[in-house]
């Protein structure tokens, strides 16, 4: 079969000594530069990237890939152990990872993270050799009306998100949604809420408001709670994911995997999406839901591998259009430019070397990555038992450094305290960050999309319900919103008769 | 036996902080050369940016350092270098989106936009190319504006932002030709050639460097460039200008230093970034992603920039051509 | 009428929406609202804020009369000192230099812990200055001066 061929290609161009060793490189780099809190993939990828400038070619890309999964797979890490996300993916992580880690579970939390993005990753390098072609063929079908129902699905996944409170985390979605207003307004070329500021002018960062509210926040309110001094040593017990925890997590796994491949095509915000839909069906179909919030482990395993095959599938539009997904792939993108590669459909065929040595790659760097981690499993624990008080200063310095040097600007740093205050009055006030994050990441291109299908349609709303994918998106919306309200309404209706 | 560990350490670090120490006391010969950018990593103008100062290293062999500093048209990027020391080691590129903003009297400026700074050369230029989607069956430019004209307000054509190259280009050729054309803008060149290349937006006056590779691989059909002649990358295509005289629709990258930089240090960089892009192999590679090397004198540098600084200002009163806004102005 | 707060976390929870709302309510109406054909900038922020004050002004009722009393308890040392760090690294950073920066950012973050030690503070801000500027001064080539400008 021509798949074989292609595969064989790919690693014969991989399988060398040289290659390999830079697949290492880059993803032994990628996962140290990912783990430093504050600095996330993006950051890591350009950081990295003049490294690979004076290597030939195939080595130069792959290393890159290497970078690019290292990185994915060390923000995780940081998001599980220190809750600070380093890409949007990566938020839900930061959920029921962290407090798995916090009930001393960090060991097993690591491990099916990277258990489940491996699979992703085998999975995912198996669908773009074989369907890479159609399923660009369906990115290209989604046009402004489709992502913005799509959008509407991820903000009613945020709000499922919630453990506690709906009216309030509905009132973070919305706010969320504000704050993402922030900046230049494609569509007028209006700056909004930026009172003067140039900075912000263009915008609040993702990764200065989820460093702020989850990560120091975090931090502070730790030291405020004396008593909770080691949250992490108390009870160490497995290194390793137990038998009882894959059971519950494969099924999650593989439907994560399946969302994420899908999605990860999808220029924008795909694989955050991919990742948030996973956990909400995860958290609608499990048996019993009090558990997300908790440390429920499907509630990590479902969203890291979608996390992951989103990651890969991104690469299809990069390589076979030449158009990024999301800012990560334009960087890449600009990396195979500086190399003299141009990506396009005729990558395929001219270069077919480089396209599958790249695509098999993924799949050696993923299970290098889990080679690698498993073991580090050990020292992150190890490194954990450290007293918290030599710690977060290392955290906090590391995350200030990280964040400056996405855009060389203490502008930054400055934000980020200013939602690290945010962040903190809103958990003293019990309303969750989670969905604010949500909405803070889908707003803007909400909006965006919303009037652009305006603009193309000529004003006519029933745009949305016409075209067949956006209908179809909008309908899952309603039938989720209507799965969230009816538990809602019986709880209630119990919570007055027991007060009576 | 922990403290002791930890004394090593500290002993340890208090000597390469020591050792760095000298760096600020000494004038270090081998100091950096920062090079500010107005954009962002991995676009095309970083790989202009990256692949001179990747060649230039290697002739004056001291490291040029890339500074990514994307946002509001290169003004940030611009604000640095206008606060940086004036000793010849920090320089800024930017491209027309700033000049454009200097010309409308943008208040984002918080320093003079070209009086802050000491002149020293253009590096290069690129250019837009009239790209439309195989569905829409035009050939050349006439057909456009014959369709244009028999169907006014129908015609959506998409631009990489309110402000860019590409708006500008697309109202400029309105008004040149008397048509009437809905502006659809996105975030971005690359996010807008998705949608001309699914045929949701017909027509785009595209940044040659996104759209090459399209065009190469027959996603979008060429109509026309809008430069003074016909470029080798697109042999056969037609300049706008054939129909449309006079129109051009092409982008310059403006390289400056902080004002009071020494005359020497600026033809120092003048001289080496001339040398680099007159090299074949950059001027090959650069050709291929769709730039023209036009190294230039500080002279010539600004009296490019004037011409486009009166430009600017025309096309605006006669067309939809903004900076920002719609139509109603703000309350 | 006396008036008891059921939930104090609900009451500022919903003052703090409320005050969101219509904070977003006065940006949005300096800018254009537009046709539905063509939505200006303002159109959108106006929606969302209305929205923010109807569901602030809902959580803030809503105080009165339900939800969990718990108290709210704050410590301001751990916070007032850990941001204190951070800004102050923030606007020392292009000025005085990575080192001056990160002095001040860990011995103020290091006082904000209930487990404060001046000797094991200092020598944590030798090895972390150290380490960093390692790995992101020379290692990652990150544009920071060290020193301040003499």
């Amino acid at each position: 079969m021509e798949l074989f061929d292609h595969l064989a290609l790919g690693f014969s161009v991989v399988l060398t000594p040289q290659t390999l060793l830079y697949c290492l490189m880059g993803v032994t780099l990628g996962t140290l530069v990912g783990v430093l809190p504050g600095v996330g993939p993006l950051a890591t990828i350009a950081v990295l990237l003049p490294f690979t400038f004076n290597l030939p070619t195939i080595p130069a890309l792959i290393m890159l890939a290497g970078i690019y999964y290292g990185s994915q797979y060390g923000g995780s890490t940081t998001a599980i152990l220190l809750k600070v996300p380093g890409e949007s993916s990566a938020v839900v992580a930061c959920l029921d990872g962290h407090e798995m880690a916090r009930q001393g579970r960090a060991g097993p939390a690591l491990g099916i993270a990277a258990l489940g993005s491996f699979f992703a990753g085998t999975v995912a390098t198996v669908v773009i050799a074989l369907f890479a072609p159609p399923l660009v063929a369906v990115a290209l079908e989604f046009g402004a009306t489709e992502f913005f129902s799509l959008m509407v699905l991820g903000l009613v996944s945020a709000v499922v998100l919630a453990h506690g409170d709906m009216l309030k985390a509905v009132a973070m979605v919305v706010l969320g949604l504000i704050a993402s207003l922030a900046g230049i307004d494609t569509n007028s070329g209006e700056t909004r809420f930026a009172f003067g500021s140039l900075q912000l002018a263009e915008g609040l960062s993702f990764v200065i408001v989820a460093l702020g509210m989850f990560g120091f926040a975090e931090i502070i309110t730790n030291l405020e709670r004396h008593d909770v001094r080691e949250p992490f040593t108390s009870k160490v017990s497995n290194i390793l994911p137990t038998k009882d925890d894959i059971k519950q997590a494969w099924k999650a796994v593989v439907r994560g995997t399946a969302l994420g491949a899908f999605f990860g095509v999808l220029p924008g915000t795909g694989a955050t999406i991919s990742a948030f839909a996973s956990y909400s069906m995860e958290k609608k179909i499990a048996k019993d839901p009090s558990r997300f919030g908790k440390g429920a482990i499907e509630g990590l395993a479902g969203p890291e591998s979608a996390n992951n095959s989103a990651a890969q599938t991104a690469f299809i539009p990069m390589l076979t259009l030449g158009l990024p997904a999301s800012a990560t792939m334009a960087v890449m993108l600009g990396a195979l430019m500086l190399q003299g590669i141009n990506p396009g459909p005729q990558v395929m065929t001219s270069n077919p070397e480089l396209f599958w040595g790249i695509i098999v790659s993924m799949w050696v760097g993923n299970l290098m990555l889990v080679v690698l981690n498993l073991p580090m499993i050990g020292i992150w624990i190890r490194l954990l038992t450290v007293p918290y008080r030599y710690l977060y200063p290392a955290v906090l310095i590391f995350a200030c450094i990280g964040t400056y040097s996405v855009s060389n600007s203490s502008f930054d740093i400055l934000m980020t305290a200013g939602f690290a205050v945010f962040g903190f009055i809103c958990a003293k006030l019990e309303c969750e960050a989670a969905p604010f994050l949500l909405a803070f990441i889908l707003g803007t291109p909400m909006e965006e999309h919303f009037r652009r299908a305006l603009l193309l349609s000529r004003g006519d709303l029933t745009t949305f319900v016409t075209q067949p994918i956006s209908a179809g998106f909008l309908v899952a919306s309603v039938v989720l919103l209507l799965f969230m309200i009816a538990p809602n309404f019986r709880r209630t209706r119990e919570e007055a008769t027991v007060e009576e | 036996m922990k403290f002791m560990k930890g004394f090593v350490f500290a002993v340890l670090g208090a000597a390469i902080m020591v050792w760095t120490a000298g760096d600020a006391f000494a004038e270090d010969p081998n100091k950096r050369i920062r090079w500010v950018i107005g954009f962002g990593t991995g676009g095309a103008s970083d790989f202009l940016t990256r692949t001179v100062a990747k060649e230039a290293e290697k002739t004056i062999k001291k490291k040029i350092i890339v500074e990514n500093r994307r946002g509001a048209s290169g003004i940030i990027a611009a604000g640095v270098a206008a606060r940086a020391k004036p000793d010849g080691h920090t320089i800024v590129l930017v491209s027309t989106s700033y000049f454009n903003n200097a010309a409308l009297g943008s208040k984002k400026f918080k320093f003079k936009p070209i009086q802050s700074f000491e002149p020293i050369m253009l590096l290069a230029r690129t250019y837009n190319i009239v790209v439309v989607n195989k569905k829409f069956k035009v050939k050349s430019v006439q057909d456009i504006i014959d369709y244009a004209k028999k169907n006014p307000g129908k015609l959506n054509y998409a631009s990489g932002g309110i402000g860019t190259g590409t708006h500008f280009g697309t109202e400029f050729f309105k008004w040149k030709t008397g048509t009437d054309m809905v502006h659809i803008p996105f975030k971005g060149t690359k996010k807008a050639l998705i949608d001309v290349i699914a045929g949701r937006v017909p027509l785009m006056f595209a940044g040659a460097a996104a759209v090459l590779p399209q065009i190469r691989a027959g996603k979008l059909q060429p109509i026309a460039v809008a430069t003074k002649e016909p470029v080798a990358e697109l042999p056969g295509v037609p300049t706008v200008a054939k129909t449309v005289p006079g129109f051009t629709n092409t982008v310059f990258y403006a390289l400056f230093a902080p004002k009071g930089t020494p005359r020497d240090r600026v033809r120092f960089i003048n001289r080496t970034f001339t040398k680099v892009l007159k090299k074949k192999s950059i001027i090959a590679k650069l050709q291929k992603r769709g730039f023209k090397p036009t190294p230039s004198t500080p002279e010539g540098m600004i009296a490019h920039i004037n011409e486009h600084l009166k430009l600017v200002p025309m096309v605006a009163k006669k067309t939809g051509f903004r900076l920002k806004g719609s139509r109603k102005k703000r309350k | 009428m006396q008036l008891r707060i059921c939930s104090q976390k609900d009451f500022y929870a919903g003052l703090m929406f409320t005050g969101f709302g219509i904070f977003a309510l006065y940006e949005a109406h300096k800018y254009d609202m537009g046709v539905i054909e063509r939505m200006g900038p303002g159109y959108f922020p106006t929606i969302l804020g209305a929205l923010l004050v109807g569901l602030g002004l809902a959580v803030f009722v809503r105080s009165f009369f339900s939800g969990v009393a718990t108290k709210i308890r704050v410590d301001l040392r751990p916070i007032v000192l850990v941001l204190s760090g951070v800004v102050a690294f923030g606007l020392l950073l292009n000025v005085a230099g990575l080192v001056v920066a990160a002095f001040a950012l860990i011995t103020l973050a290091c006082l904000g812990s209930w487990e404060f030690r001046l000797r094991d503070t200092l020598i944590m801000f030798v090895i972390l200055v150290a380490f960093c500027t390692l790995v992101f001064y020379y290692g990652l080539e990150v544009s920071m001066p060290l020193w301040p400008e003499f």
